[in-house]
């Protein structure tokens, strides 16, 4: 019977519709449900190393482990970072790159997080606002200075200075750099970046 | 309910006011159990506000657009963050540069004379600082530095020595200029305290020898260099040199002005000149002498400048002998070019192709397509009775084939395949891809040949010319240089000591030729085990020992002796027959420069022997005579090289009392550069919300059908109760 077919084909289009966005609904929620369940599992692993051994990785078969803390008291977050900032681990946590100035010392160093998890509260950061940073040995507290969007293509951060070379008037601050994706809505992924660009608090000021 | 969300992962429309308020500092314990209760809230309604959140988001994006991308379109031209004065304002090129380069050519040296103009337009006091390289084999003798109509000669010191006496004159404020070696084929002059409005020219002069490959000679100009990749610390060797230049962004327009003149003396009659790079001007003055000007200037200092001359075919062997007398010494400098074998192939059963591509960022664009080609080429010329394997690397390497593979139609499809769909992605990391291609194999009978692809952007060549020089074993290394400015002076040196060579394509339409040749080489039995032999006391051959010798190359060989040898004899094998050439050497031509050519060839030697021994670092007695050998044979030639820099300092102080800032000039980036100097920022974009829209979306859709197939089943029982019989 013709519109029996019709309709059983038109059933299994419903229910094929449904199971994909059922797929779809999972993949994003596993996007976000990593970020955020790996955020506690993180908190062991930092909570270890700040009694002392390094790279404590918070999974047997992990391989990064938490080297810093950044706090935004305003924003009320808290996340744990760590070290790299390649795929597999900022789908865990914000990646503090390497290669860049260590944290706290003269130079820029760079945290990069994904826009839509972790480093979305970046678009509401203003100059002025404190980030704190801890690390295993100390407490950093940086000033936002400017937000600006950038294009990844030609904006690049200078590696850790080598303060043997002849290196030029690059002020003596630590620096920092968090980075994101832009626009923060965009479905497709962009070559911009969002990026705010923030300045040791001169220990002076730190008894205010 | 306070929805204290996070921040993170709902943005702004669900910020409370008392969140915003600064003066709410909680004790932090409290804080974090507060933010525990207020998670296990949030995830429960995470759903319910993640559906909201992005419909508000949307509704809000349709009503107002998005003003930020506006706001942040009037972006600085140069946008280097060192680019800035202590007094935290950021600076654009103030102070500018012009080059002139004229060179003058005869036979296989080259002579050059460089200008660098600085300019200041602005009113304060400034220093330069510019870096750029020149050819790998180029050694710099002479420095001048021009103020106004006063010439002042640049005197040759030990390095520290020039860095003080450069220090001292920049405080009492006297015009000075410092040339030094910043990293084995990059220079950086530096030049201090150039008043407002004034003008200081630099001129230097260095000497090369010209490589020459049958039918001619081929020169390089590198106007740019390429930003190199910079390892991670860990990874970086004890000698590593940051970059200094600040770059330019992609798509400004490249400044730094070159002028090129160029008077070119071949010694054999010349049939084409030709540069593939840039256009030319050129003036036959008789068959062997040639003038070539460039033609425009800024244009093009975004690549490097090429130039090509071919020579008549001649059927007598090419031999050019030159010689210098200095001071009881004789200098001679042998070129020989020996005649073809005909058609002798080597056993090509025995034979491995290892083929290593650099898939790397930097390769991104015009690099990897040439890279492609020039593999796909060299893998359409193999024959069922070679193996061969792929190798690919960025900051990873991996192999096609577990082992080297027979040369299949099979496995020819596979590899190029794998070719085909490969990206330029991430970071250079040329040392384990090395480490992989030189892995001996059980098979160690066979001639193993390693084609290395790369442009060479990296910066710890010294670590990974330690580790050619030991795991080389019976492999060759031959090297081929793509993109608009690969770092030859590594892949030179690679090749020279990995006993094979370095090929350079600069254009996709040189690929097949280029390649042509370098398979012809490959599949040829190269000229071994050379010696050189003369009638002289006191006799000092370089290079130590002579390198293999391949398909359409010469032999070049330099000498020092008490008194000039009559008579030269070379011996060497071909596919192991014994073969030998002797040369009267009494027509020798009297040349200029035939010194600093066999100091620049003996300091080579010297530096590579100290970096071997600076690797083993417990023999600290042979560095330092090694070192002191060095320094005072680069000050005996007057040469800038790793210990020696050169320093010219006015007289007469011209700034008295005002401050200087010191300024990088910007570089130009190579052509076809996609990638930066420094740090690029990670990726962080996640398909999290499209795939929530897509989710969306299909619900609606799914919704949609089942409201028609709804509508259609009332239909249908209406039309049933009009009369008609039930099916």
């Amino acid at each position: 019977m013709l519109n029996g077919s019709v309709t059983f084909m038109l059933r299994a289009l419903v229910a094929s519709l449904i199971l994909g966005a059922l797929w779809h609904v999972l993949a994003a929620a596993q996007i976000y449900g990593k970020a955020w369940i790996a955020q506690t599992l993180l908190e062991k692993a930092w909570n270890q190393t700040l009694t002392g051994p390094s790279q404590v990785k918070p999974w047997p078969w992990a391989d990064f482990w938490p080297v810093a803390k950044l706090t935004m008291l305003r924003l009320d977050v808290e996340q744990i970072v760590l070290a790299g900032d390649s795929g597999n681990v900022l789908a865990f946590a914000p990646g503090y790159n390497e290669a860049s100035a260590k944290i706290g010392e003269i130079g820029i160093s760079l945290v990069g997080g994904h826009r839509d998890t972790h480093f979305r509260f970046l678009e509401d950061l203003v100059t002025g606002d404190e980030l704190i940073i801890q690390t295993s040995t100390a407490q950093i507290i940086y000033v936002v200075e400017r937000t600006e969007v950038v294009d990844e293509r030609d904006y690049f951060v200078p590696a850790a200075l080598d303060l043997n070379s002849d290196t030029l008037a690059s002020g003596n601050d630590a620096q920092l750099i968090l980075s994101t994706c832009y626009p923060f809505d965009a479905l497709v992924p962009s070559s911009s970046r969002f990026i705010v660009l923030a300045k040791q608090k001169r220990s002076t000021e730190k008894n205010d | 309910m306070k929805l204290s969300s996070q921040g993170v992962l709902f943005a702004p429309i669900f910020i409370s006011e008392s969140d915003a308020d600064k003066e709410w500092l909680p004790d932090r314990r409290e804080l974090s159990l507060q933010r525990k209760r207020a998670r296990r809230r949030e995830w429960c309604t995470a759903i319910v506000l993640f559906v909201l959140w992005s419909l508000a988001d949307s509704v809000l994006a349709g009503v107002e657009p998005t003003s930020l991308e506006g706001q942040h379109s009037a972006a600085p031209a140069y946008r280097s963050l060192w680019l800035k004065t202590p007094d935290g304002n950021e600076v654009r090129d103030t102070l500018s540069l012009s080059t002139d380069i004229s060179m003058n050519i005869s036979g296989p040296i080259l002579r050059a004379t460089v200008k660098q103009r600085f300019r200041n337009p602005t009113t304060q006091w400034l220093e330069g600082v510019y870096s750029y390289p020149l050819p790998e084999q180029a050694a710099v003798d002479q420095l001048r530095m021009h103020v106004g109509e006063r010439v002042i000669e640049g005197q040759i010191h030990e390095h520290n020595k020039a860095q003080k006496i450069f220090d001292k004159a920049r405080k009492a404020g006297k015009r000075s200029t410092m040339l030094k070696l910043d990293r084995v084929n990059r220079f950086t002059t530096q030049v201090t305290n150039i008043g407002p409005g004034e003008d200081i020219v630099v001129e230097f002069s260095y000497q090369q020898v010209l490589d020459y490959r049958v039918p001619g000679y081929a020169l390089r100009f590198p106007i740019v260099s390429t930003p190199s990749y910079t390892p991670p610390p860990s990874q970086r060797g004890p000698n590593h040199v940051m970059p200094v230049n600040a770059y330019r962004q992609e798509g400004s327009l490249p400044g730094n002005p070159v002028s090129i003149d160029i008077n070119l003396n071949a010694g054999f009659p010349i049939e084409s000149v030709r540069s593939a790079s840039h256009r030319v001007k050129t003036d036959k003055l008789s068959d062997t002498h040639y003038r070539i000007v460039l033609d425009g200037s800024a244009a093009a200092s975004n690549k490097d400048f090429l130039l090509r001359w071919d020579l008549k075919p001649s059927s007598e062997p090419m031999v050019r002998i030159l010689r210098q007398d200095v001071q009881g010494e004789s200098y001679g400098l042998l070129m020989v070019m020996p005649q073809q074998s005909e058609n002798v192939g080597i056993d090509r059963s025995r034979r491995e192709l290892i083929m290593v591509q650099d898939v790397s960022g930097s390769m991104q664009g015009e690099s990897i397509r040439q890279a492609r080609s020039a593999l796909l080429q060299t893998i359409s010329q193999l024959n069922e009775n070679d193996f061969f394997n792929l190798i690919f690397f960025n900051n990873q390497s991996w192999k096609l084939f577990p082992d080297a593979v027979r040369a299949s139609q099979n496995n020819i499809r596979l590899a190029r395949s794998a070719l085909i769909n490969q990206q330029a992605d991430g970071g250079t990391e040329i040392f384990p891809a090395l480490e992989l291609a030189l892995q001996s194999t059980a098979k160690s009978e066979r001639l193993r040949q390693i084609v290395f692809v790369t442009d060479g952007a990296v910066s710890n060549e010294d670590n990974l010319f330690s580790l050619i020089r030991s795991k080389l074993g019976e492999s060759r290394l031959f090297t081929v240089g793509v993109g608009s400015a690969p770092n030859s002076y590594f892949m030179r040196n690679a090749a020279q000591i990995g006993r094979g060579t370095f090929t350079y394509v600069s254009r996709p339409n040189q690929v097949g030729r280029k390649i042509g040749a370098l398979m012809q080489s490959l599949n040829s039995p190269a000229l071994t085990d050379l010696t050189l032999t003369l009638d002289a006391q006191n006799l000092n051959v370089l290079p130590d020992p002579l390198p293999d010798v391949y398909a359409g190359e010469p032999i070049y060989a330099y000498f020092k002796a008490d008194r000039f040898p009559s008579q030269a004899e070379l011996r060497g094998n071909i596919a192991s027959v014994p073969s030998w050439l002797s040369v009267p050497l009494d027509e020798a031509e009297q040349f200029e420069g035939v010194a600093v050519a066999w100091a620049r060839e003996k300091l080579a030697g010297l530096l590579d022997r100290y970096r071997y021994e600076a690797k083993q670092s417990d023999n600290l007695p042979t560095q330092e005579s090694l070192r002191d050998e060095i320094t005072s044979l680069a000050l005996k030639h007057h040469q800038v090289s790793r210990f020696t820099s050169l320093v010219a300092v006015d007289v007469t102080p011209a700034r008295t009392e005002e401050a200087i800032s010191k300024r990088r000039l910007p570089a130009n980036l190579p052509k076809g550069w996609k990638g930066h100097e420094g740090i690029r920022l990670a990726k962080t974009a996640t398909p999290m919300v499209a795939d929530f829209f897509t989710a969306l979306g299909l619900f609606f859709l799914a919704a949609l059908v089942l409201w028609a197939l709804r509508l259609w089943a009332a239909q249908r029982v209406k039309t049933n109760d009009s009369g008609q019989l039930p099916c």
